[in-house]
């Protein structure tokens, strides 16, 4: 069960932020295909949200083809994003690749800089 | 448990010229009031200390008479529709000497044809509380749990709460706010309700009622009033804002930030942003003369049905 | 019907108080104790001076006729006095309780039956459940009148009985007369009044304090109009109310008291060895009785009428 975290100070909407922690559990494998959402209810008890805010994040969710709502039963899982779950070989990679950069000599802000700049020259800003 | 509700009205409230007076002679606390609620909808009635809110919500729960003018409360008048509506006031009023049990029993004995006992038990459960404590012993927070249950617990369509936060610490708001919306979210039930406080409301409701001089400023969904009104920043006066409507400028540096109502594109002279709801109402509650603005579904149509 | 009962939920499927009569009952559950309480402890000083409290005194009648009556009302020095302890100051004590009562229940319906409901806000708890404001006041009233009327009621039943047992051993004056012209029907109508007046009170006023000092007022108004008000058994305008005393003789003639005091030998001279005693009963009692009682019930129908139309104003129902 995904629990979402609002926060009120970040300037995100609400319902981009429903989107994007659900897409970053994807991401690191917390839900794969089948999983259920939480329900509308369980979210906005928890995080005293509009309910429709929830929808509209699920709605979103489900036009990018990720989730599917199944009528009287919930919102399920199609599809997982990203081909990097926790234990892949690539994350295997990045691991022995930051290991490296310590031990160059690079701190933790050197390493997020060097990232981030090799990050936008493959995916130009805006295309997300 | 099905709501025992038959024809289930798409508009929970329609006021039409509502004027309430409390007296002969002093002046109106709701002047010619008109708004329309829509059904489902989580509202927040928002306005200035002695805007009428109160009375607004206690006019709509039946418990004041109108002076003037027409309501329609879930398709009839308030009295009628009194067992559907749940009414919260400020101060969350119980009897001291009964226990947490005895309350809800109040509430069964008093709705004998909505009550769901086993609902209003869940929400006091929630908040692990023992059935036989009297209200009495009961912190701010735990009052407003079990008010909140018997409420709830007749099962209503229409909510009102009236600055329901007030005195409570951050817990006990989230709490308060996260039962609520599990309700909404469960039974579509129609909310509004009050604050002084727009920013805790800012995430739980989807629609705006603003309160000024008893009549509605400002009304319609979250959405729609936030993209009608950009905020611009840059040099020049008042005047240059044209054609959009200035509900507010003040100077910044050589030039002004102004909260405008959008008449098409904004020139590429001004950096705009969209306002926050904070902004939104500061700005409207700090220009008193700025034109009301209702969204077309927050306007009563004048051929409501009368009383 | 037990505390018990009404608040167990355990006991919830057997057929009890419901709605807004349980609700009542529940609430004023301190109140309708007291009065509970009121009512056995009148009741049992009334049952004491039928039985065993009247034993002496009527042994007193008995041998020496109205002057051991006398005798044993100047026993305890004060005469009046609801203190004294003497049976002839005794009698008169439940009807002090009675007015007490009327006045207690005129304070309690303006503060804590209605006032402290407005003032307090739970009133409005009550008018945004299923229940209309005019159907929650029909229930304040309702419940506490049945109490009134079942309880007065059977305290006017036993005082009657006991005037009819026991009006002989009282001295004679105005006491007896008030006493016998006051208890009746009327005097379970001016708790009633009391109910009404408390009510209006509240609902026009709203605020605990005022409303039960207000209410409280108007019931010893009401208290002192029937004491001292024609058609009101006004204590100097009433009817007198006829006694007849005769001795009885060893051949059971009945002869005039012969004045003897509480000389035996007086009495043994005039062959008397017992006397009777009694209060005839007045032609005035009933259409004085009925005449108060429907002066008092109207009052009280036009107030709750009145208190209905003051909600009606303040709400909508």
């Amino acid at each position: 069960m995904v629990a979402y975290r609002i926060d009120r100070r970040s300037g995100v909407a609400t319902y981009v932020q429903i989107v994007q922690q659900t897409k970053q559990a994807l991401r690191l494998g917390l839900l794969e295909p089948g999983d259920k959402l939480p329900t509308a209810r369980e979210v906005v008890e928890a995080t005293a949200i509009n309910p429709n805010t929830v929808l509209k994040a699920y709605r979103e969710l489900e036009r990018e083809g990720l989730v599917e709502a199944r009528r009287g039963l919930g919102t399920f899982v199609r599809r997982t994003l990203g081909a990097a779950p926790a234990d892949s070989p690539l994350r295997e990679e990045l691991d022995v690749w930051v290991r490296n950069a310590r031990t160059a000599g690079l701190d933790r802000e050197d390493v997020a800089a060097l990232f981030g700049s090799v990050l936008d020259a493959h995916f130009p800003k805006g295309d997300q | 448990m099905s709501s025992t509700s038959t024809t289930r009205s798409t508009v929970a409230v329609e006021a039409h010229g509502l004027t309430v007076r409390y007296g002969r002679r002093s002046t109106a606390a709701l002047d010619d009031c008109s708004f329309r609620l829509t059904a489902g909808r989580v509202s927040a009635l928002v306005g200035p200390n002695g805007a009428g809110k109160s009375t607004l919500l206690a006019t709509v729960a039946g418990l004041l008479r109108p002076t003037a003018g027409t309501l329609t409360v879930l398709g009839t008048s308030p009295a009628e529709a009194r067992e559907r509506i749940a009414y919260l006031s400020q101060n969350k009023p119980l009897h001291p000497q009964l226990t947490i049990a005895e309350t809800l029993r109040l509430g069964a004995e008093l709705n004998p044809a909505r009550w769901d006992a086993a609902y209003a038990a869940a929400i006091v459960e929630q908040g692990s509380l023992d059935p036989g404590t009297r209200v009495r012993g009961l912190s701010g927070g735990q009052r407003t749990r079990v008010a909140l249950a018997l409420a709830l617990g007749k099962r209503p369509d229409l909510m009102l709460l009236d600055e329901p936060m007030a005195d409570l610490d951050p817990l006990a708001r989230h709490e308060l706010l996260g039962t609520l919306m599990a309700d909404a979210a469960e039974r579509g039930t129609t909310v509004l309700m009050s604050s002084h406080i727009v920013a805790e409301l800012a995430d739980a409701c989807d629609h705006l009622l603003l309160l000024g001089g008893g009549r509605i400023r400002l009304g319609g969904g979250l959405d729609d009033l936030l993209l009608a009104h950009t905020l611009v920043t840059g040099r020049g006066t008042p005047a240059d804002l044209a054609p959009h409507l200035v509900v507010e400028s003040r100077a910044a540096g050589r030039g002004l930030t102004a909260l405008i109502r959008n008449d098409g594109p904004v020139d590429d002279r001004w950096q705009a942003e969209r306002p926050s709801l904070e902004e939104l109402v500061l700005a409207h509650l700090r220009s008193p003369s700025a034109p009301a603005l209702l969204a077309p579904g927050t306007t009563a149509t004048p051929e409501t049905v009368t009383r | 019907m037990s505390a018990s009962t009404l608040t167990s939920p355990l006991r919830r499927a057997l057929p009890g108080p419901r709605g807004l009569v349980w609700t009542v009952l529940r609430l004023h559950r301190t109140a309708l104790w007291i009065w509970t309480g009121f009512v056995v402890l009148a009741a049992g000083l009334l049952l004491w001076l039928y039985g065993p409290g009247a034993a002496h005194t009527q042994h007193l009648l008995d041998t020496f006729g109205y002057a051991g009556v006398q005798e044993d009302a100047w026993t305890a020095g004060t005469i009046g006095s609801p203190f004294s302890g003497a049976y002839n100051d005794l009698f008169y004590d439940p009807a002090s309780l009675l007015n007490i009562a009327s006045f207690a229940v005129a304070v309690f319906a303006g503060g804590s039956l209605i006032a402290r409901e407005l003032e307090n806000g739970t009133a409005r708890l009550a008018w945004t459940q299923s229940v209309t404001p005019a159907r929650w006041l029909a229930a304040k009233l309702a419940v506490p009148a049945l109490f009134i009327t079942v309880g007065t009621g059977l305290l006017v039943a036993l005082y009657r009985m006991l005037w009819s047992a026991h009006s002989n051993l009282l001295l004679a004056g105005i006491g007896p007369r008030a006493l016998y012209f006051s208890v009746g029907p009327a005097t379970v109508a001016a708790p009633l009044l009391g109910l009404a007046v408390g009510v209006l009170a509240g609902l026009v006023l709203r605020r605990t304090l005022p409303a039960l000092a207000v209410a409280g007022i108007a019931q010893s108004a009401v208290i002192a109009f029937r004491a001292n008000s024609w058609p009101f058994q006004g204590s100097y305008q009433q009817p007198e109310l006829s006694v007849r005393s005769r001795a009885i003789t060893s051949t059971g003639a009945r002869i005039p008291d012969p004045g003897c005091y509480e000389s035996r030998a007086c009495l043994a001279r005039h062959d008397v060895v017992g006397f009777t005693r009694e209060y005839l009963p007045s032609p005035d009692y009933w259409p004085r009785q009925l005449l108060e009682t429907g002066v008092l019930l109207a009052a009280a129908a036009i107030l709750v009428a009145v208190a209905f139309g003051v909600l009606r104003r303040t709400s909508t129902s």
